[in-house]
């Protein structure tokens, strides 16, 4: 399977838009994504790594029922002990004037002094030295024979710093345990302009951190089969909003397809379904210049706005509600469907010994489709995770009967631990049906 | 020779004067009530309108609450809701039935279309005494009275035929239920 590593805050953004299209069905093939970064998990990718997470049937991690899923881990490489810059250098100490320490050769008193909890300020040299031992992480080694892309910006603190530590551990990790992958990169160069009050990062910070992370980058990306690289010095800059980014809830949809995040995504598709491409010691053709866009944003928008609204509909019009309630439910609603409603319905009858105890089974189904997708109070939900609709698309029921529901008949292997309850029982199936809609819908 | 301008003004006042009287007659008339075999065979043919579209309510709310959802339910969201699809139906029927027994000859009288067999003087027929109506429901209600007199009473009855109609479905939905509805086949405990 194929594996990306989304560093920093570009890195974290390409994968939340990354996601939607994998659970949209336009990116096909699963994948595993592993988060690298000193912020935290932004809550969009927080909430679908839940989801994928419920989704779980089998005893691997990634099994769903009839379909391997992405998984999505998180490496925190911040520094969570620690306040500052200094105390994370010197162990706790602390910084003050009177302190003699080497981090004042290598940092002046504003940096060491900046709380860690914040980010690293586009200051690349502070992640390099806070980090590393953070990145002996396994989640950064490969399956054999996979593709792995690394997905980073050479701008902020977190992508400048760590992407060539992060390539060189990898590397390492795949000698080690004597695993042979294709190693691929979407860098980006400039591409957006920071607000400074909000961010405190200043523009020309960012253009410096460029200059010398594209340099080191030659050496860094020596093992790269390919790389592709957004933005850039000449590039026409967009506006990121940090704090919505951060929260990821219901981040639009750009516009045009040039936006240089949708542009990324594109390419992290292009270099994952790649193959012509061979092998060169020539650092310059490794880079690929050009290549045509393997997903169309309008179509994907159509999708979006389909598969979107049939959920809402599943929804609000009680779907397995009125399924158990009605003679002719295959009829309607498809045998698929019902069949899958059946299965979980089984399962939660068995677990809690006999089908008069957990008669309700649909309504728990209904309620946690409902939670799963609206989210509560302390939790994202699912649909927070696409952006808001303003456009309408008729949406029947036939629709769901068309869907392609997994097979459910035969000896199933599902992982009993995963079951404990009617609730856990009634989430999972919410969740696989929430999945198939949005990836099978029509 | 006398100039015929003389005599116009007399012939004019002749002509005016002959005019008025027959109109004074033709108005003052008393209108005559249709026959009482008209009346009778006007309300019969009536009557089995009204029965059929009784019968037709009743059957037809419990039938298509029953067999119509497997087909509108692909396409609309409302047949989807084994209850509410029943209510629907039967208020459907029975604003059909209301609209074609009891609205469209008030507003649009008798003598064409579905009631061509009906005279267009039936109404007039509610003044003729005795001429052996039927009455609503063979007999049930209204005997001796002219059938599109009781048209409050065919409003309550549809009203009636539509509620055993949807009860009906609702009974035979639920026994529909308990064989072939999705708990029957969950697999209980091993």
């Amino acid at each position: 399977m194929n594996k990306i590593v989304a560093i920093g805050g570009t890195g974290q953004l390409v994968l939340h838009y990354y996601l939607q299209l994998y659970l949209l069905g336009v990116i096909t093939d699963p994948f595993e994504a592993v988060v690298v970064d000193t912020d935290d998990l932004i809550r969009s990718l927080s909430a679908g790594s839940d989801f994928l997470a419920d989704l779980q049937y089998g005893p691997e991690h990634n099994e769903a029922l009839g379909a391997i899923v992405p998984a999505i881990e998180w490496v925190e490489v911040s520094s969570n002990d620690y306040n500052t810059v200094a105390d994370a250098l010197t162990g706790g100490y602390g910084f003050s004037d009177m302190t003699r320490h080497p981090m004042q050769a290598f940092f002046n008193r504003d940096t060491l002094v900046q709380n860690l909890s914040q980010g690293l300020y586009a200051r690349p040299a502070l992640s390099s030295v806070i980090s590393q031992e953070k990145l002996q992480s396994e989640a950064l080694i490969p399956q054999n024979d996979s593709v792995l892309a690394i997905v980073s910006s050479v701008l902020g603190g977190t992508g400048g710093g760590l992407t060539a530590p992060i390539i060189a551990q990898i590397q390492s990790h795949a000698k080690e345990v004597d695993v042979t992958m294709k190693l691929r990169a979407v860098i980006f160069g400039e591409y957006f302009n920071p607000d400074q009050k909000e961010s405190k990062i200043e523009r020309k910070r960012i253009q410096s951190n460029q200059t010398l992370v594209l340099r080191s980058l030659r050496e860094a990306l020596k093992d790269v089969h390919s790389f592709y690289i957004v933005g850039g010095p000449k590039a026409q800059l967009i506006s990121r909003d940090a704090e919505q980014e951060k929260k990821g809830e219901q981040l639009p949809w750009p516009k045009e397809a040039s936006d240089p995040i949708w542009h990324g995504m594109q390419a992290l598709e292009y270099l994952f379904t790649e193959t012509k491409m061979s092998g060169t010691d020539e650092f310059e053709k490794r880079e690929v210049e050009v290549f045509d866009d393997p997903n169309d944003l309008a179509k994907a928008n159509t999708r979006l706005k389909q598969r979107l609204l049939t959920v809402e509909n599943l929804i609000k019009k009680e779907a397995v509600v009125r399924m158990a309630k009605d003679p002719w439910a295959s009829l309607i609603w498809g045998a698929g469907f019902t069949r899958l409603i059946i299965h979980f319905w089984s399962i939660a009858a068995r677990v809690e010994g006999g089908k008069e105890r957990v008669a309700d089974f649909p309504t728990k189904v209904q309620q946690a489709l409902k939670t799963l997708w609206r989210g509560k109070e302390d939790q994202l939900g699912l649909g927070k995770l696409f952006p808001q609709l303003t456009e309408s698309h008729p949406v029947r029921p036939k629709n769901l009967s068309k869907i392609g529901w997994p097979e459910v008949s035969g000896r199933l292997r599902f992982d009993p631990d995963l079951m404990g309850g009617v609730d856990e029982i009634a989430r999972r199936a919410a969740a696989t049906i929430l999945f198939r809609v949005l990836r099978e819908g029509v | 020779m006398q100039h015929p301008s003389r005599l116009m003004p007399i012939r004019a006042m002749a002509w005016f004067i002959l005019l008025v009287s027959l109109t004074t007659q033709v108005l003052g008339q008393t209108p005559t009530l249709p026959a009482r075999t008209s009346c009778k065979q006007w309300d019969d043919t009536y009557l089995e309108y009204f029965n059929a579209f009784f019968w037709m309510i009743l059957i037809g709310s419990c039938v298509l609450s029953l067999i119509l959802p497997p087909l509108l339910g692909r396409f609309a969201w409302w047949a989807t809701s084994p209850r509410w699809r029943i209510v629907w139906i039967t208020l459907g029927m029975l604003v059909f039935g209301i609209l074609i027994v009891v609205v469209w000859p008030q507003a649009l009288g008798f003598g064409w279309l579905l009631y061509s067999g009906v005279g267009e003087r039936y109404p007039d027929c509610t003044n003729v005494s005795q001429f052996g109506a039927t009455g609503l429901l063979y007999g049930a209600v209204g005997t001796n009275i002219a059938a599109i007199a009781l048209w409050p009473y065919m409003l309550l009855l549809f009203l009636v035929a539509a509620l055993i109609g949807a009860v009906l479905a609702f009974v035979l939905s639920e026994v529909l239920l308990q064989r072939l509805g999705l708990y029957v086949r969950v697999k209980g405990a091993e």
